[in-house]
């Protein structure tokens, strides 16, 4: 399976599409992370979900960053995620951020190109219509 | 007393209708008299009738008695039904069963004629003096009394001189005595009969009873299933047999199916009838939403039973053989259309590949997803131990839960396929497209009952024009030639 290179060579390493190590409760590194690779899913560990979406993945050529979540983190990064999803650009925000809150992601959660791009049943749909691949080259996931 | 339990061995499966009878009679009027008066009628009748149920074991077998020349053993435990009596009386009265049976045979027949018996008593009566002769024989056997006549009596004669007399019934003749001993034998037997039959209806009663049971337990768990599928709001208790989102899942897809003919009765004749695009395309998109709440309802059923869905039991035994993920397998499905949509332009045909490909890809990731699960979980609950099962239980739980995942995510899989196809085809395409779908389901349904209702013996049925359901017949006939893919 061809790995793909992921865009900030300089940055953290996908190659192998091995898991990034679990991100301390840090707004920054899981916004660094959702910012600077292609594609994150954050799954639970030995999530089985997790499993079929990093199959569907790979059979397209991509190796995404892997987030383990367990329960230590899980807390803070359903936070960070949330915040991102729903706060403001800047992290500053803390609490209440100007509209609704921002929904908790289920997980496994798939970012793409720095924007949630959903769950399993997402990329399922989106793989039979035929929309992933394209998606996954306007991440830069993907170069053919 | 005697009376009391002659009545109850009329059910045993020996032919004993007639001994039972007149031994009533005779025994009845021998207990009651102690005295001396001793009807030599009765006992001849007696005696051939003892001669007739002799017969009537031998040929059964069932009952080992005391004549048979087989046991030995059996003497001794009807004998201990009477004590008093010391066991070397037996000793004294062998006979040449087989002689004697030889004997009583030419007029053992059941008669319900005294007369009769009278005479095959004076037909055996000769015969009596030879068959006490082989006396030494090997068989410790009592006395048959059917081969007495009058030399019998002389034996019994001798040896009931040697008996301390029965206490219970004295008589003051030996004849009385010999009578006695015959009588209780037969007593003992009649005993040992209404034992047995006793046993048998006990045990039939309590398989009776049992079956009863079960029959009301059937009863409740249809009430229950049927009420609750009634009342939709009914997150109640689930059911013996079907829980209640499952008997709920069953009765909407039963309305499923129902709706399902009418949509495609309204296709076929939209197609036919060359209606516009438009009125077509609503029609088509109609049908798309049937089976979006179908989808719906599945996923509402996966929350409450997902073992059900899983397990296909909602579905006909022909449609669970080609079950995947609690439903139909889109790639399947793809691969039985692509040679039914005999038309198709050059990017539809390479639209239809693709939507077969991704979906065997989607396909795949599932089911090894499940694999995976499916180890989790073994190794989940084979590991547990003693001290810390309950966790592992919970953690089982868990992933068990993942399952409605699955079912959920592989509905996805099939609604995704079946809108990415109305998309590649065209309006008309896609009527006669749901067409092909509907109908081949229906034939799959079709194969299902007449499986049910095959006869036993061979798969004659292609030949036998007879059959009721020849129409259907050559429907799935047809259908087997047209989806030799599958």
């Amino acid at each position: 399976m061809q790995e793909a290179i992921p865009y900030r060579s300089d940055r953290l390493p996908t190659a192998g599409g091995s898991a990034a190590p679990p991100p301390e409760n840090s707004n920054s590194t899981v916004r660094e992370l959702v910012a600077e690779n292609a594609v994150v899913v954050f799954a639970r560990k030995g999530c089985c979900m997790c499993h079929v979406v990093k199959l569907l993945l790979h059979g397209h050529g991509v190796n995404p960053t892997i987030v383990d979540i367990d329960e230590q983190n899980e807390a803070g990064i359903k936070n960070d995620l949330s915040r991102i999803l729903g706060g403001g650009v800047d992290g500053a925000n803390s609490g209440n951020s100007g509209g609704s809150a921002a929904p908790v992601p289920q997980f496994p959660a798939v970012f793409m190109g720095g924007e949630l791009f959903g769950g399993l049943e997402e990329i399922m749909g989106a793989h039979i219509s035929g929309e992933l691949v394209p998606r996954l080259r306007e991440a830069r996931a993907l170069w053919l | 007393m005697a009376s009391h339990r002659f009545g109850e061995e009329s059910g045993p499966s020996h032919h004993h209708h007639l001994p039972y009878a007149l031994p009533h009679m005779l025994s009845s009027n021998y207990l009651n008299q102690e005295g001396s008066s001793f009807d030599f009628g009765e006992l001849e009748q007696a005696i051939v009738l003892q001669g007739v149920k002799k017969i009537n074991n031998d040929h059964d077998k069932k009952q080992p008695l005391i004549y048979s020349s087989s046991s030995t053993a059996r003497p001794a435990a009807t004998l201990e039904m009477f004590p008093s009596w010391p066991i070397r009386f037996h000793h004294h009265t062998p006979v040449g069963s087989s002689k004697s049976g030889g004997g009583g045979g030419g007029g053992g027949e059941e008669s319900t004629d005294s007369g009769s018996a009278a005479n095959t008593v004076s037909t055996t009566a000769p015969e009596s003096p030879v068959s006490t002769k082989p006396s030494s024989s090997d068989h410790h056997q009592l006395q048959p009394p059917q081969m007495d006549g009058a030399g019998g009596f002389s034996q019994t004669h001798q040896t009931a001189g040697r008996q301390t007399p029965e206490k219970r019934r004295e008589p003051g003749s030996d004849s009385n005595k010999a009578v006695d001993a015959k009588t209780l034998r037969r007593l003992a037997q009649n005993r040992e009969a209404a034992r047995k039959s006793r046993l048998r209806k006990k045990a039939y009663v309590q398989q009776l009873e049992s079956s009863r049971i079960r029959l009301t337990q059937l009863e409740q768990d249809l009430h229950r299933a049927r009420s609750q599928g009634i009342f939709l709001g009914g997150g109640g208790v689930a059911g013996g047999s079907i829980s209640s989102g499952g008997a709920i899942f069953d009765m909407e897809y039963a309305r499923w199916l129902d709706e399902d003919l009418r949509h495609m009765s309204e296709l076929r004749t939209a197609v036919q009838a060359h209606l516009t695009d438009g009125d077509l395309r609503v029609i088509v998109d109609a049908y798309i939403s049937h089976y979006d709440e179908i989808f719906r309802l599945k996923g509402v059923a996966a929350k409450s039973d997902v073992f059900h869905l899983i397990t296909g039991m909602w579905a006909t035994p022909a449609e669970r053989c080609f079950l995947w993920m609690g439903g139909f397998r889109p790639s399947d499905l793809i691969k039985m259309l692509i040679s039914q949509l005999d038309p198709l332009t050059e990017q539809q045909i390479m639209g239809i590949y693709g939507l077969q490909q991704t979906s065997q890809q989607a396909e795949d990731a599932l089911s090894q997803g499940l694999e995976q699960l499916q180890q989790s979980l073994i190794d989940t609950i084979a590991n547990g131990s003693i001290n810390d099962s309950m966790h592992h239980m919970a953690v089982a739980l868990g992933k068990l839960a993942n399952l409605e995942g699955f079912v959920r995510q592989a509905d996805n899989l099939r609604q995704q396929t079946l809108h990415q196809l109305r998309r590649i085809l065209t309006v008309r395409q896609a009527a006669r497209c749901f067409l092909v779908i509907g109908e081949y389901y229906g034939r799959l349904r079709a194969l299902s009952s007449l499986w049910a209702s095959r006869p036993r013996e061979a798969l004659q049925m292609a030949d036998d024009n007879s059959c009721q359901t020849t129409t259907d017949l050559h429907m799935v006939q047809s259908s087997q030639n047209q989806f030799s893919n599958f």
